[in-house]
Formats: C-alpha cells, sequence, structure tokens
C-alpha cells in the first residue's frame, strides 16, 4: 500500500493538472462574450475605440430597433466586429450600426438621432463608424478621387477632369439659371458660352476616350437645356413637364373658337401666294404670340398651371401658323 | 441550357424578323397607302355649315397642331351620311386618316359612322404608334360632326315648335 504522504501530492498534481486543463478547455469553449470580457479586464484599457467614462464599466451600445448588446465587448466577427479596434470597413458585422448625425453627440453619453433611428450610447463614442451608405450623394471626382461640392459638377478643381453628367438635373440647374418663366436671354447666352468654353468636345480631343465620352454628353446637354429655354413655347412646355404635367398625353381639343381661328388662318395662308399679304398675316400672329407669352408669363407668375394649358396649347398652334408662313415665302 | 434551348428555337424567327426589319428599314417613310392619300386625298372641300343637314366636327390635335374639319351631308329622312368631305392642316397621316374616314363614312348611316374605331384607321393604314393620335383625331371628328348634325337638327326643331306655338 502507498503511504498517504505519498499519495496527497500526486493526487494533488492530477486536480491541478486536470482543473487546468479543464480551465483551458472552458476558456476555449465559453462564449466569446466571456472571453472577452476576461480580456478586457485583464487589458484594460483596450482598443481605444470605446472608452468608459467610470473607470470600469464597460460602454455599451444598442439601437432601438434591435436588441441591445455590449458593444465593447466583441471583437469576433459574429458581433460588432467594426466597434473595436478592427477595421472600420469590416463587413462581417451583423449590427447595423447607424451613423451618428452629429459629432457632438459621439462625445457625450445619451440618446442620439441617427438617420434611421436612436442610438443610445452609455460611454463615448470616440471614433464615428457607420455600415450603412451615406444617403446623399458624394460627389467625387472619378480621375483623382477628390471630392467636390460644386453643383453642377463640370469639372474637378483638382484635376481638371470633366465629370460624367447628372442626370439628375433639370436644364435651369445645370445653366444656373433662376426656374422661372421670366428669363434674361442675354444671361442664358451669357451662360451657354461660358459653360461651352470648356465642355465642347473640341476641347478635349486630346484626353482619354472616357473623358470625351463625358465631354460630349455634358455639351449635349448644354446644348440641349439652351434652346429648350431658349424659345418661349418649348421653356413653356418644360415648366409645366417639371411640375408634372404634360400636354403631349392629351388627346384631342374641341375649342370651336381657336380651332376655327386656326382654320380660317390656314386656309388664308394656303389660298395666297402675295408675299405682302403672308408678311401681314406673319405680323398680326407675332402679336398674338407675344400676348400669349405675357399671359404665360402671368400664369407661372401666379402658378396657375391649369391656367398656363391653354396658353400653351394657343402658342402652338399660332406657333405652327408662323412656321407655315415662313415655309411659303 | 434551357435558354440556350429557347434561344436555338427562337432564332429562326429573329431572322425572319430581321429579315422583315431590313426591309421596313428600307422603306422607311410612311405607308404607300397613306402616301396614296395624301397625293390623291378623296373628298376635300367644303359644305355650307349653316344648310341644315350638314354637320361640322372641328378637332385639334394639341401636341403637334393639327387640325381638321370633317363634314357631313344627312338625308334627314333615313339618317344615312351621303356625303362627306374634309380638310385637313397637318402630318400627313393626319390628312390620310380624315381622307379614310371620310371614304368610310359615306353610305353609312349616322350609328354606324360614329363606331368607327382608330384602330381601324391606323390597322389599314398601318400608322406607327408615334403616328396613332392622327387615327384618334379622325375617329374625333366623324364623332363631333354627327354630334353637331343632331344638335342642329334638335335646335331646329324645338325654334319650329317655339314658332308654331306663337303663330297660334
Amino acid at each position: 500500500m502507498v503511504p498517504q504522504c505519498v499519495l496527497l501530492p500526486r493526487v494533488a498534481a492530477l486536480v491541478v493538472i486536470s482543473s487546468v486543463c479543464f480551465l483551458r478547455m472552458a476558456v476555449k469553449s465559453v462564449s466569446p462574450y466571456l472571453r472577452e470580457l476576461l480580456w478586457r479586464w485583464i487589458n484594460l484599457p483596450a482598443s481605444g475605440c470605446l472608452s468608459s467614462s467610470s473607470s470600469s464599466s464597460f460602454s455599451s451600445c444598442g439601437i432601438k430597433r434591435q436588441r441591445r448588446f455590449h458593444t465593447g465587448l466583441f471583437r469576433s466577427s459574429s458581433w460588432s466586429g467594426s466597434f473595436l479596434g478592427s477595421n472600420k470597413e469590416d463587413e462581417s458585422a451583423s449590427c447595423t450600426v447607424e451613423k451618428v448625425l452629429s459629432t457632438r453627440a459621439l462625445h457625450n453619453p445619451g440618446i442620439h438621432t441617427t438617420e434611421r433611428g436612436s442610438l443610445e450610447t452609455k460611454g463615448k463614442l470616440l471614433r464615428e463608424f457607420s455600415s450603412t451608405p451615406v444617403l446623399e450623394f458624394e460627389k467625387k471626382c472619378w480621375s483623382c478621387d477628390s471630392k467636390d461640392d460644386a453643383s453642377p459638377f463640370f469639372v474637378c478643381t483638382a484635376c481638371g477632369a470633366i465629370q460624367p453628367l447628372d442626370e439628375g438635373l433639370d436644364f435651369f440647374q445645370l445653366l444656373s439659371i433662376e426656374r422661372s418663366f421670366e428669363v434674361d436671354e442675354k444671361e442664358l447666352e451669357k451662360q451657354y458660352k461660358r459653360l461651352q468654353k470648356f465642355l465642347h468636345p473640341d476641347l478635349s480631343s486630346l484626353k482619354s476616350q472616357r473623358e470625351q465620352g463625358y465631354s460630349a454628353d455634358q455639351s449635349g446637354q448644354v446644348i440641349k437645356a439652351y434652346y429648350t429655354l431658349l424659345d418661349p413655347l418649348s421653356r413653356a412646355r418644360y415648366l409645366l413637364t417639371l411640375n408634372g404635367v404634360s400636354i403631349d398625353e392629351e388627346g384631342t381639343i374641341h375649342d370651336p373658337p381657336l380651332l376655327l381661328e386656326i382654320m380660317e388662318l390656314r386656309e388664308e395662308i394656303e389660298e395666297t401666294a402675295d408675299p405682302t399679304k403672308l408678311q401681314e398675316i406673319k405680323e398680326k400672329n407675332s402679336i398674338k404670340l407675344q400676348d400669349c407669352e405675357k399671359a404665360l408669363s402671368t400664369a407661372f407668375g401666379n402658378g396657375d398651371l391649369a391656367g398656363a394649358i391653354p396658353l400653351v396649347r394657343k402658342m402652338t398652334y399660332y406657333d405652327k401658323i408662323s412656321e407655315e408662313i415662313t415655309r411659303k415665302l | 441550357m434551357l435558354t440556350h434551348f429557347a434561344r436555338g428555337v427562337t432564332k429562326p424567327s429573329v431572322l425572319g424578323q430581321q429579315a422583315t426589319g431590313g426591309l421596313i428599314l428600307l422603306k422607311r417613310a410612311y405607308h404607300e397607302k397613306v402616301v396614296d392619300h395624301y397625293n390623291n386625298p378623296r373628298n376635300v372641300g367644303s359644305f355650307d355649315k349653316n344648310d341644315p343637314t350638314v354637320g361640322t366636327g372641328l378637332v385639334g390635335a394639341p401636341a403637334c397642331g393639327d387640325v381638321m374639319k370633317l363634314q357631313i351631308k344627312v338625308d334627314e329622312s333615313s339618317g344615312e351620311i351621303v356625303d362627306a368631305c374634309f380638310k385637313t392642316f397637318g402630318c400627313g397621316s393626319a390628312i390620310a386618316s380624315s381622307s379614310l374616314a371620310s371614304e368610310w363614312i359615306k353610305g353609312k348611316p349616322m350609328n354606324e359612322a360614329i363606331s368607327i374605331k382608330n384602330r381601324d384607321i391606323a390597322k389599314h393604314l398601318s400608322l406607327p404608334p408615334v403616328k396613332l393620335h392622327c387615327s384618334m383625331l379622325a375617329e374625333d371628328a366623324i364623332k363631333a360632326a354627327v354630334k353637331d348634325y343632331r344638335q342642329k337638327k334638335e335646335k331646329l326643331s324645338v325654334e319650329a315648335y317655339v314658332h308654331v306655338e306663337t303663330a297660334a
């Protein structure tokens, strides 16, 4: 029989070894939560991403529409990997951390409004981060990647590269003209010429294919905008389109006085070949067109779109007559 | 694999379409019927609009600035359209549509004339989608002419009644 004095230390050693093994296994298998807890407790302060306002408490971050979790604790990808010292662009983050809108909120604990809800922080967030895309369009040069907040963004101020056409801009914005029926034609021409001075495709013949393409698109759109806004009738139609009204979709009209007048005028033009007579009709027609333009200006000025529609129709007919006379002369 | 098979099956029809597409490309202008009506319009003219047997339909298309006048002469006893004429200022398709409409309504009773649809006119003239509004204009012109005649007739009968009443 082995004496107790020999057995005891062996048993003790066995117990110690097995407990160490067990502890190691337990530490390995225990949830990452506890591992981190242990790690943080041992290694305070940790990543520097989140710091606590009190000495040993942990910062937590939660989103009201999702369940709470202690963000300061997780480094593994199954949780909020982007919170800790890890990469800001950690795509494995399963939580959606909202972008805190004000920088002041970053440094003060409490409930902060974010883009999609609210964010409650119990500690200071030292770093602003977001896993949601930024909602507003960030204008960046495709060539040098520098940011620009010019609108419209034609040319990069840093490298001079012509930018792709922004389809979201209307003709008024493109030519930097105030949106109204009343347009200063001289100002319009000035803007048009200013833009064509650097957007015209002939000026980018030595540049890359890509830039030449952008130049052609931009220049084409500027030309289209200029000619649409130059003519009062097309300007009126465009303004109506911008306000969601489309005249082209309407069917036929039954306006006896107007149609009778147009019919008689057209017959008169058809029957006569005398240039003097035609010129006379043209002059009378021009006066009618000018009256229409004045009335349209008043209508748009008052925001009376319903009143503008019959005027645009009338103007279309008079314009056609003017065209017909010009063709005949 | 299935799509590949499907593509293989549809290939001949696609080719067929391409062939006709090519043919269409060659004849890219107006259809020959439209050209015929444009060059040789039937029933161009005017009736006296004050004539009680005449109905005048005057319609316009605000989008393109076209104006169309279609007049009908109605036999009062039978309600049949004995004659029709038109005058249109607009594109070739508009002129052809109104010319065709004036041909079709001749000899028909008014109720039958107003049943003529724009798609029948468009189909006959093979109008492209962008010119469908011209056939719509022609349909509306027929209806407007019939409506004008009926209104005139009613007005005249009311006037005659009032006249008889005052005479008595």
